[in-house]
């Protein structure tokens, strides 16, 4: 793990081919045990990949059946027609996730910004206040919270959702705070005795240092929205409108109804397979972004 | 005379004071908007019988009473979540930051291996639930039927009570991807110049670890860690949807009880003093948290 | 492009054409389905075309017609949206369509429309407390909302009606939708019997039973579950043969309680709001189920209730060969395993031991009820008659989900039972019960029915006696009714 670096440092030739013997035996128990753990963490979605390729009886055999044949490809065109699966993916990205996420990145980086790089009396304090709202459950906050937003004719749409996330989401500002605060506030200063004013500071300074922080707020902000289905249970009504979760979770309900139609969790599996690539996609492009991040130039020395 | 008083009120420590509450207003706004007056009317509910339907009828301090006396589930309610929160959050935590390590060396696909071990955590929720009940259930899960086709007694992952808690502390394990994330972007940010400096010192491999790598980790694990004690407090949707609370009320969560009341029993005055009693406990523990992050936590390089 | 070259004769041809096609078309009677027995008259003003001296003018002329299936009440002019809402949606969105595209539909709603959506409890109670209520809801808990007075009282509407016929009714059906002298609801769209016993035959056979003497009280149920339970080596279980918590007869609901269906007693008195839980027969259930689940093991029980849930799953995979529930057991057991479904035969649903003999018949309950403060209750009222009386609608709901509408004594024709194995029994057995029970009204179910599981299930596991179960359940829920009702 830290071999390289050894390497790197110096040492002699000897000291060298032995030490790049033991980096090997490392590298290969490195990947053995990475291989080993990464099987355990996606078999359940293998097993989900799989099962969507099944009809219901082949689901829980005895013997499990992991490679099912047929593979039941059309159970994905099939799935997607069983449901208005493209008009929930508008609602979902269109109407409640870009302009959650552009919310929530750019107010908790302006509050954070306060709470983690100026300092003022009452921070401290107004800065719990600011965790102690997450503390309460959401269950005894939806009744009068659905009176708010019907008394502001927000009913029936995605603004009581989208709103609020463009005043700062208690979560984000927290996780950028505790990023903010690895920063040495001699930049600051230095900024500051050069004129600059706090927002020129966040804009010039800071901010490019917080990129890899923004990248990991936008990214949980995504997700969270992508998966957000007891927002839109509440305030969404007409089924047109429901997001992606919120139509998966009422296809749920019908697995164990009345009059469950066939093949219903072979599509909920297919369409649960859907719903996961494009979050998988977007972490492995962005992850260069934030993990592989920029040169922090101004921390070396 | 007037130019010393203009430039005290000029003063840095005044603009300081301006401008950090500046920043800070959207959230102040928001709270003001959108969280006060929920918040408040669940503190008035709590103090009365109130179903949602009908109008509130006044109680004091009865739901209270009957919460912490006469509750024929509290105890082990109680009992559950102190457990999840003193043993699946740190474990929660300690496994993403090993992940993180194992991780954060140079090697070749290492970007694969990281989407892979990120993706549990970007799965809506229900798709989670539905698919580790497709593998962990007792009698038709897949890692069942594997072991009854081998002649093996069943694993009761989820339906003895015994197994119940120690299974979803490992899937809470597996789907620890945001924080592996986390931690990934804070160990970037430790300067690699600091491990050049501890080798040329002489510092083995676990000494770098323990002396560089985990304290300059602490800002982002103390983070982890309160909001983990907070959504482990809350934590509702997972173990609804797997466990609905069973087997033998060995996974009823405090959040889940809190919602049955609200919504199944009818009874949000109550529910609301079962919240109020969640806060108290959330907050106290995070002042205690804070009050003695100081020793631990280490801002800065 | 050939210019199309119009002359003026030519114009004249097919404008005179069109018009009296549309003339034609406009004076045709409407085409209505007969269903109720009476008829009205209206007018109605139709825009014509007519030509007068050369030239196509747009004429209003009254029509008197008339209607055979003119729901009575009055409706507000313009078009108007309806929500209704629906605790069970996704497969009930495919009636809907269904339904939406039978003439009947537009004759009943023309300018209205129903934009039907899905809710759980949660919604339900949100959308209320908040002030925005749905205009029509079905699918719910609806003793709970009953009770607490939010739901608007329909006598008058049901007089007014020329569709509904009370006597064709059974009177059950009319007492449970009643709460406090006032007729919230009127039972259909899903509503049959509610007990029956599920055998697959096959197994049974296997068994060396006899399929044709089937089980009528408890004690021949632990006999037949004996004879039917299989263990493997290492103590998993193969095949079962009853599970006395599960389906219809293990639920607690504000309807009823099996239980005590089974077993022959009252457990809430809905005049006096008092519950009898601990009630002998309650303690002698209880042991009964001990029996079942000791023999069974109770960590493997979990288990199969965690992966199906309530409704039969493991009946449809041929590992149990008994199961208790209702009418819709053969529409999904057809749907899920035609296999097990051409072995279905139903029986009586097993009853005490010194009951022997007794035929009871529940039956189920559901309906369209409308909020106290919905915006539309006469467009919402209308849905409920389409809903629960058209004969096109109760048809499109068979075909597409299987559900019966057997609360009156007319609508039996309608279906054809033979379709799915053992749906038949429950046609025929309604004239045989000794006893068709009245309906609990409870208006704490999910309370009583999560403390009923609880104790239960301390109970199988050990942890507390029968008695004491019982003991609890009562508590509680005579507690929780006298702080929600009573005070």
């Amino acid at each position: 793990m830290y071999g390289e670096d050894e390497l790197a440092s110096g040492g002699g030739a000897r000291a060298e081919a032995s030490l790049g013997l033991r980096c090997m035996a490392r590298r290969v128990v490195l990947y053995l045990v990475l291989t080993l753990l990464v099987l355990t963490y996606i078999v359940p979605f293998l097993w989900m990949l799989s099962s969507s390729l099944k009809t219901d009886p082949q689901i829980d055999t005895i013997p499990p059946i992991w490679i099912p044949r047929p593979m039941r490809w059309e159970n994905y065109p099939e799935a997607l027609k069983y449901m208005p699966w493209g008009t929930y993916l508008f609602n979902t990205v269109v109407r409640y996730t870009v302009p959650s996420v552009i919310g929530k990145v750019v107010s908790a980086a302006i509050v954070a910004y306060g709470f983690a790089r100026i300092p003022w009396r009452g921070r401290e304090t107004v800065f719990f206040l600011c965790i102690a709202t997450m503390m309460i459950p959401g269950a005894v906050t939806m009744i009068p919270m659905f009176v708010v937003y019907r008394k502001l004719g927000w009913l029936n749409t995605y603004l009581p959702m989208v709103v609020p996330a463009w005043f700062g989401s208690a979560y984000n500002i927290f996780m950028l705070r505790q990023f903010l605060r690895t920063i040495p506030e001699e930049l600051s200063d230095a900024a500051r005795i050069d004129g600059c004013s706090e927002l020129g500071i966040l804009a010039r300074v800071i901010g490019p240092l917080m990129k890899p922080g923004l990248a990991v707020v936008a990214l949980f902000a995504f997700v969270g929205c992508w998966s957000d289905y007891m927002g839109p249970l509440i305030y969404i009504n007409a089924s047109r409108d429901f997001p992606i979760a919120l139509a998966l979770e009422s296809m749920a309900q019908t697995l164990g109804a009345h009059g469950a139609l066939k093949n219903t969790m072979p599509y909920m599996m297919a369409i649960s397979t859907l719903v996961v690539m494009p979050v998988l996609v977007l972490f492995f492009l962005a992850q260069r972004t934030f993990i592989e991040g920029i040169a922090i130039t101004g921390l070396k020395g | 005379m007037k130019e010393a008083s203009r430039r005290r009120w000029l003063s840095r420590s005044h603009i300081n004071q301006i401008n950090g509450m500046l920043f800070v207003a959207p959230w102040a706004i928001g709270f003001l908007a959108f969280g006060a007056y929920p918040i408040l009317m669940s503190a008035y509910y709590s103090l009365t019988y109130y179903d949602g339907l009908r109008a509130p009828r006044f109680l004091g301090l009865g739901n209270y009473q009957e919460l912490l006396l006469a509750d024929r589930v509290m105890k082990q309610v109680s009992a559950n979540t102190i457990w999840w929160v003193l043993l699946a959050v740190p474990a929660g935590i300690v496994s993403a930051f090993l992940l993180a390590n194992l991780l954060n060396s140079r090697f070749r696909g290492r970007s694969i291996f990281r989407a892979l071990f990120f993706v549990p955590s970007i799965v809506p929720t229900m798709v989670s639930a539905q698919i580790w009940r497709l593998v962990l259930n007792t009698n038709f899960g897949v890692i069942n039927t594997t072991l009854v086709s081998l002649g093996w007694r069943v694993i009761p992952f989820l339906s003895k009570p015994s197994l119940a808690k120690p299974t979803l502390l490992a899937i809470n394990c597996w789907a620890q991807g945001s924080a592996m994330v986390i931690f990934l972007a804070a160990l970037q940010d430790v300067p690699k110049s600091l491990y050049e400096a501890a080798t040329v010192d002489g510092a083995s491999a676990w000494d770098r670890f323990w002396r560089i790598t985990v304290p300059l980790c602490t800002p982002s694990a103390f983070f982890m860690l309160i909001t983990g004690m907070i959504g482990g407090f809350q934590s509702f949707t997972f173990p609804w949807l797997l466990t609905g609370g069973g087997p033998n009320n060995a996974t009823e969560f405090f959040s889940m009880y809190l919602y049955r009341n609200a919504f199944e029993y009818m009874k949000m005055g109550y529910a609301s003093a079962l919240a109020w009693i969640l806060c108290i406990v959330v907050v106290l523990s995070s002042i205690v948290m804070f009050r003695t992050s100081d020793r631990w936590v280490f801002y800065g390089a | 492009m050939k210019a199309l070259k119009l002359s003026r004769r030519d114009l004249i041809r097919s404008v005179s054409l069109t018009t009296a096609g549309m003339a034609l078309a406009a004076c045709q009677p409407k085409v209505v389905t007969e269903v109720v027995k009476e008829t009205v008259e209206i007018e109605r003003v139709v825009k014509e075309t007519v030509v007068i001296e050369g030239t196509p003018q747009v004429v209003e002329k009254v029509i008197k017609e008339v209607v055979t299936a003119t729901p009575s009440i009055k409706v507000a002019a313009g078009p108007v949206t309806i929500t209704y809402w629906t605790g069970w949606y996704t497969d009930w969105a495919k009636a809907m369509e269904a339904m939406r595209q039978t003439g009947e539909w537009q004759d009943y709603f023309g300018d209205v429309t129903v934009e039907d959506s899905g809710a759980a409890g949660a919604k339900f109670l949100t959308a209320m407390a908040g002030g925005n209520p749905p205009d029509a809801m079905s699918h719910f808990d609806y003793a709970d909302y009953f009770a607490r007075g939010v739901m608007l009282p329909l006598e008058d509407y049901i007089d007014a009606s020329k569709i509904i016929d009370l006597d064709d009714y059974y009177e059950s059906g009319i007492n449970t939708g009643q709460f406090a002298g006032h007729q919230y609801g009127l039972p259909g769209i899903e509503t049959f019997g509610r007990y029956g016993l599920y055998m697959n035959s096959a197994l049974v056979g296997e068994a060396g039973l006899d399929i044709n003497n089937p089980p009528e009280t408890l004690s021949d149920m632990w006999e037949w579950h004996e004879a039917l339970t299989e263990f493997d080596d290492a103590g998993n279980i193969k095949k079962m043969g009853w599970d006395p918590c599960g389906n219809m007869i293990g639920h607690l609901q504000w309807l009823d309680f099996g239980a005590a269906l089974s077993m022959g007693w009252q457990s809430f008195d809905k005049t006096t709001g008092t519950y009898h839980y601990d009630d002998p027969r309650m303690v002698e259930w209880f042991e009964m189920t001990n029996k079942f689940y000791e023999h069974l093991g109770p960590d493997n029980m979990t288990g199969f209730r965690q992966s199906f849930g309530m409704w039969g799953g493991d009946f449809e995979k041929s590992v149990m060969a008994m199961k208790v529930t209702g009418y819709w057991g053969a529409a999904r057991a057809y749907n899920a395993n035609p296999e097990v479904s051409k072995n279905v035969m139903v029986s009586w649903m097993p009853v005490a031991d010194d009951r022997r003999g007794e035929k009871v018949y529940m039956l189920n309950w559901h309906s369209v009820c409308i909020p106290l403060h919905a915006k539309h209750p006469d467009e919402a009222f209308r849905l409920k008659e389409f809903l629960l009386h058209d004969d096109a609608a109760l048809t499109t709901i068979f075909d597409v989900l299987g559900w019966v509408n057997g609360t009156r004594k007319s609508t039996m024709p309608l279906y054809d039972l033979g379709g799915y194995t053992g749906l038949q029994w429950f046609g025929d057995a309604i004239s045989e019960a000794t006893t068709i029970p009245e309906a609990d009204m409870n208006p704490l179910a999910e309370f009583a029915r999560t403390t009923y599981y609880d104790v239960r299930e301390q109970c199988y596991r050990g942890e507390i006696g029968p008695q004491e179960a019982a003991d609890v359940l009562q508590a509680e829920a005579t507690k929780e009714y006298q702080r929600q009702f009573q005070s």
